[in-house]
């Protein structure tokens, strides 16, 4: 008899093992794949927002440091915030000092002196032009004067004389006459940002003149020589109307509720360099006006879609598409430069932020990276004309 | 079946090979006919493990790239948060105050002042928050770094993303922010012993303008009184005639002699006629509305209705007599008729020139004897030059007042005028304002431990702040908090780093407090300071430590970030706040009133703009009430104090009335006004995976970037 046939094939309850066991490393691994598609999906679209947050953020911060999207020296550059205003006269933020005549005549090397009708009364960009040693650079103002135009009441103090004979911004009227012109020809040329800025922290912005700063609310020249525009409160234009407190005062005190902000290239206009923004005092979650928060947002707002070119998109559709804005202000003093990322979902539309505030170049700073016209300056270069900057003509 | 096979095969093998190789050579030919069920389910499983190792890399990528999204964030939050440490202002309104002990005011304390960046950040206006201690001591760490930081009594982080340090809130951006939830970050590194920012018994520096009158303050009925009260009615703020609700008192005036510390009542009578005289030119009505005539619209308290002139006059004659007194005692008498008199002279610059030169000469032979330790004749030196600081400041007030005129008005004719029996003319003015401010500029830049004359407002630098520390190696002193039933309370001492001269007497409280009880006749200073520490006030100075050598590793601090998913926790946002330093609570300046009510001095009082760097840093999303009872996803404004939901109490010190201050309630971390409670129990610990790390520079001075 012959024996049986040996098996050739599974039983059939090893097929439905055999199909069992299949089935479920079949499921396995296509879950697993499906996780691992789905996270290799979520991970490139992680690391592509990761990496455009990244590129937001340098590049927020470049312009912190750079200042482009306000003032873009290179040729043919976007520098809307130059320029002498034809009406008043008054300059912008990245106005050259030398359009102004706001500029030290002297050679970068000449000593400081304060002689009677001196013409050295423009800016220099020395270290040592306002060293606190020098006389020249103390404030000689009556603190307590008032410079209001109301002859009743408690103002004007002029119970302690007319501060003028000892500061005037005319030399014949005092002899001192170097301080006085730096606040006027700060205000006329930069604004409130740049006055506040360039001035030192400690620096009363008053002057005695018979004349008031350009574009000034108020023409007036109070009872003691100064001008009411710089120290009336009612008038909102230098000081906020806060306080009540119509003196002299300097940045700390003035941007305690208040803010001094640099224009955005948007808003450029001579009034927007001279404007200042009051919105409330403390941080508190109510009670603020929303329409004048966005009024502030837009009139400072240094903004760049970083993936769009004349407002066409230039990366894949698929991208979160990424942006940034720069807002640069003082509050309480404090100069801020507040950048803010901002990324969109090209699937949802949904936005979201990364704000954060940095150390960053000063608008001095920037106006020395630039010469007058086209180009950086280069302060290495043997070029005279090279190392020129919009503060000074030749290196300090 | 099995057996059936190895038969068959068996059978094939050649003779004489041993059974035992026989059988595994039969095995080996049954291998090469195909696997068995078992092998196939075994190598399955084997393939299946490694495809699913393989695929579970994937999820690792991920977790990278959230791991980068984090150190991005740390990195942004990083810059934020030293641009704001070194770059807001240093100005603290209401922490630059006075008080008669640390412990017995508005809370002055070396730990919510000191100048370290997480006391200067941890505020309620900039969204960085202690997380609860709760939830932090649930959080594993490499090297439990974490707990070590707890255990050393640090505090972990978080952010609201929504928020911005030093931008005002409303500011905010109005996209919802870039999810940072789960990052919190720690200072690590010892904090050092900074330089005390304020010195709690006198705000130093005073500041004045120069020119100008002494300086002075007004009190009520229910301030302490100094002893010797230099003090005249405000009579604008109400009066009878006979009694004013206000008095004005001079705040400068105790000038002792080098450094030993005048007496309450050493007033200096010739500064008091100064005060006094120049309060009652103040008093009068504008003299520009009117300048030759003066009509009182109220009775002095002398009865003495004087014309304008006169009381100017008087002025003058008070000044004059307070600068040849203060030249003399200076030791430089002849110079009151070579430089204020100055008789025949019509070129005062070159008189100018000429004093300035002798003033140089004076300021350096002060500073001729260098050197930490006292010496006599080294503060005797800086005293005098306060003294002719002094001098030049009120003649300079005094003769500015002879030149009235308004800017439309043609120029006075000084010539007609005599101050005293000195000539006036607009430039001796100018002569005399100029050595006002040049003798204060230069008096100010050399002498920040000389306490004689004021400093300029118009030159407010940095170097006009003595270098004060706490002593942490003396006992510190202690006392008794008025009105808080016999409750102690101490204080480290202050050593400087030079004795202070002319320290005089404090402006807000010119004299002891003691458990409630008010002293005028003694001064905070009183008492021969030998450097030792057995002063009553100040600590040894060979303590003092801010002057000395340092090495860079001395001044670094880091900055550690961690992600963790703190939020899951189903506490995360019924927790209690983190502990909060008692010094933080607001509370009323103590005052005839309420000194014996230290329990009512707790009631707040200090509006928020004026008290950032105090209060509960949650304060903002904290809690009024119990929400533990309400479900979850339950809407909790009203439960914000910040959106009206509660009295001012909560906010406040007072029994009974702190929940917000201590955050009892916890608070809406998330702040997005719905009650959260996450899946996480509180029993489960949670790792946190280090982010990044970041080294900053850890000043012992409080400055500003600019």
């Amino acid at each position: 008899m012959t024996s049986p046939r040996p098996l050739s094939a599974f039983t059939l309850i090893e097929l439905m093992i055999a199909v069992s066991l299949g089935m479920l490393v079949l499921y396995t691994a296509f879950a697993a794949v499906r996780v691992a598609t789905g996270a290799v999906t979520a991970s490139q679209r992680l690391a592509t927002e990761n990496a455009m947050l990244r590129i937001g953020l340098e590049a927020a911060v470049d312009e912190a440091d750079f200042w482009t999207g306000s003032d873009d020296p290179e040729v043919g550059g976007n520098r809307p915030l130059r320029g002498i205003d034809a009406g008043n006269g008054a300059g912008r933020p990245f106005t050259d000092f030398r359009d102004l005549g706001f500029i030290d005549p002297a050679a970068a090397n000449a000593t400081w002196n304060e002689t009677p009708g001196s013409t050295r009364r423009g800016w220099s960009a020395s270290p040592l032009a306002w060293s606190a040693a020098d006389p020249r650079t103390w404030c000689r103002a009556n603190v307590a004067e008032e410079g209001t135009v109301n002859p009743g009441g408690n103002s004007p103090r002029t119970f302690w004389g007319h501060f003028g004979i000892y500061s005037h911004i005319d030399p014949n009227r005092a002899w001192h006459a170097w301080y006085p012109n730096q606040v006027r020809g700060l205000i006329d040329g930069l604004g409130f940002y740049g006055l506040f800025e360039y001035l030192p922290s400690n620096a009363f912005a008053i002057y005695h003149g018979t004349t008031p700063p350009k574009g000034a609310s108020n023409n007036t020249i109070s009872f003691g020589g100064v001008p009411v525009a710089l120290t009336d409160n009612g008038l909102n234009w230098l000081c906020p109307s806060d306080g009540g407190d119509n003196t002299m005062k300097g940045r700390i005190r003035n941007s305690n509720g208040s803010r001094y902000y640099m224009p955005g290239p948007q808003a450029a206009t001579i009034g927007d360099a001279r404007l200042l923004a009051k919105i409330g005092y403390e941080g508190r979650d109510s009670g603020y006006n929303a329409s004048e928060i966005t009024n502030f947002l837009d009139r400072t707002r240094t903004r760049r879609e970083l993936m769009r070119r004349n407002g066409v998109l230039t990366a894949p559709g698929h991208w979160p598409e990424v942006t940034y804005r720069v807002h640069r202000f003082i509050e309480r003093g404090h100069p801020v430069t507040l950048c803010v990322v901002e990324m969109t979902s090209p699937l949802t539309g949904a936005q979201i932020a990364l704000p954060f505030t940095t150390v960053a170049t000063t608008l001095r700073g920037a106006r020395q990276q630039r010469r007058p016209g086209d180009g950086w300056s280069d302060p290495f270069s043997a070029i005279a004309a090279e190392r020129e900057t919009l503060d000074y003509v030749d290196l300090p | 079946m099995r057996s059936m096979r190895q038969d068959d095969h068996s059978a094939n093998a050649p003779a004489g090979v041993p059974a035992d190789v026989r059988i595994r050579a039969i095995r080996n030919i049954a291998a090469r006919h195909g696997f068995t069920l078992f092998e196939v389910a075994i190598s399955l499983a084997i393939m299946g493990f490694a495809v699913i190792s393989v695929l579970m890399v994937f999820p690792l990528g991920l977790k990278e790239q959230q791991q980068a999204r984090a150190r991005l964030l740390a990195a942004a939050k990083t810059m934020e948060l030293i641009e704001y440490f070194a770059g807001k202002s240093n100005s603290e309104r209401m922490a630059e105050f006075e008080t008669p002990e640390p412990w017995e005011t508005r809370p002055f304390s070396y730990t919510n002042t000191r100048w370290d960046l997480e006391t200067r950040l941890a505020r309620f206006d900039s969204g960085i928050r202690p997380l609860p201690l709760d939830i932090a001591k649930r959080l594993d760490s490499d090297g439990d770094e974490i707990q070590r930081l707890l255990a050393e009594g640090a505090h972990l982080y978080y952010a609201d993303a929504a928020m911005i340090p030093g931008v005002d809130i409303r500011l905010r951006n109005p996209s919802p922010a870039v999810e940072s939830n789960k990052i919190i970050f720690a200072v690590s590194g010892y904090a050092q012993n900074n330089a005390v920012p304020v010195l709690p018994w006198k705000a130093w520096p005073y500041r004045a303008a120069y020119p100008s009158p002494p300086l002075s303050a007004t009190f009520g009925s229910s301030r302490f009184m100094p002893q010797v009260d230099v003090m005249v009615p405000v009579i604008k703020n109400g009066g009878n005639g006979t009694t004013y609700s206000t008095q004005a008192v001079m705040l400068e005036g105790w000038m002792g002699v080098g450094a030993d510390p005048a007496l309450p009542s050493a007033r200096e009578q010739l500064m008091a006629e100064v005060f006094r005289k120049a309060q009652d030119y103040t008093e009068t009505v504008n003299p520009m509305t009117n300048p030759t005539s003066f009509t009182p619209s109220f009775t002095p308290p002398d009865g003495n209705a004087m014309s304008l002139m006169t009381k100017r006059t008087a002025l003058a004659e008070a000044c004059l007599a307070f600068a040849q007194d203060a030249f003399t005692r200076a030791g430089i008498g002849a110079n009151y008729q070579t430089y204020v008199v100055a008789p025949g002279i019509t070129d005062f610059r070159a008189l100018g020139s000429q004093w300035h030169t002798e003033f140089v000469q004076r300021c350096v032979a002060a500073e001729a004897i260098t050197g930490a330790s006292a010496n006599a004749t080294r503060e005797t030196r800086r005293t005098s030059i306060g003294l002719e600081v002094q001098a030049w400041r009120f003649l300079a007030l005094a003769s500015a007042t002879y030149y009235l005129r308004r800017e439309s008005e043609p120029e006075p004719d000084l010539s007609m005028l005599m101050m005293g029996t000195i000539p006036l003319s607009t430039d001796r003015l100018r002569y005399y304002n100029d050595r006002c401010t040049e003798a204060a500029m230069r008096y100010a830049a050399s002498f920040p431990y000389d306490w004689t004359a004021p400093r300029p407002h118009a030159r407010a630098i940095m170097m006009d702040y003595p270098l004060i520390e706490f002593d942490l190696f003396t006992p510190p002193r202690s006392g008794a908090i008025s009105g808080a039933g016999g409750s102690m309370a101490a204080m480290w001492r202050p050593v400087s780093a030079q004795r202070i001269t002319g320290v005089g007497l404090p402006g807000v409280f010119p004299g002891v407090l003691e458990a409630g009880t008010w002293t005028s006749s003694v001064s905070p200073f009183a008492g021969t300071d030998g450097r030792d520490g057995t002063h009553r006030l100040w600590g040894d100075a060979s303590h003092f430590t801010l002057t000395r050598k340092f090495h860079p590793r001395d001044r670094c601090r880091e900055l550690v970030f961690w992600t963790v998913d703190w939020q899951s926790y189903e506490d995360a946002e019924t927790a209690p706040a983190a502990p909060l330093d008692a010094s933080r609570t607001l509370c009323h300046g103590v005052h005839q009133g309420n000194r014996n009510d230290y329990d009512g001095r707790l009631r707040g009082g200090v509006s928020t703009e004026d008290a950032l760097h105090l209060r509960n840093p949650e304060r903002m999303v904290s809690f009024t009430r119990d929400v533990s009872a309400l479900p979850s996803g339950s809407d909790v404004t009203s439960a914000l104090m910040t959106q009206g939901g509660a009295n001012l109490g909560s906010d406040q010190g007072r029994t009974g009335s702190r929940t917000v201050l201590l955050g009892i309630y916890g608070a809406d971390r998330n702040r997005n006004y719905l009650l959260d409670r996450g899946p996480v129990p509180k029993s489960v610990r949670m790792r946190a995976t280090q982010v990044s790390r970041f080294t900053y520079y850890d000043p012992r001075l409080p400055i500003t970037l600019r």
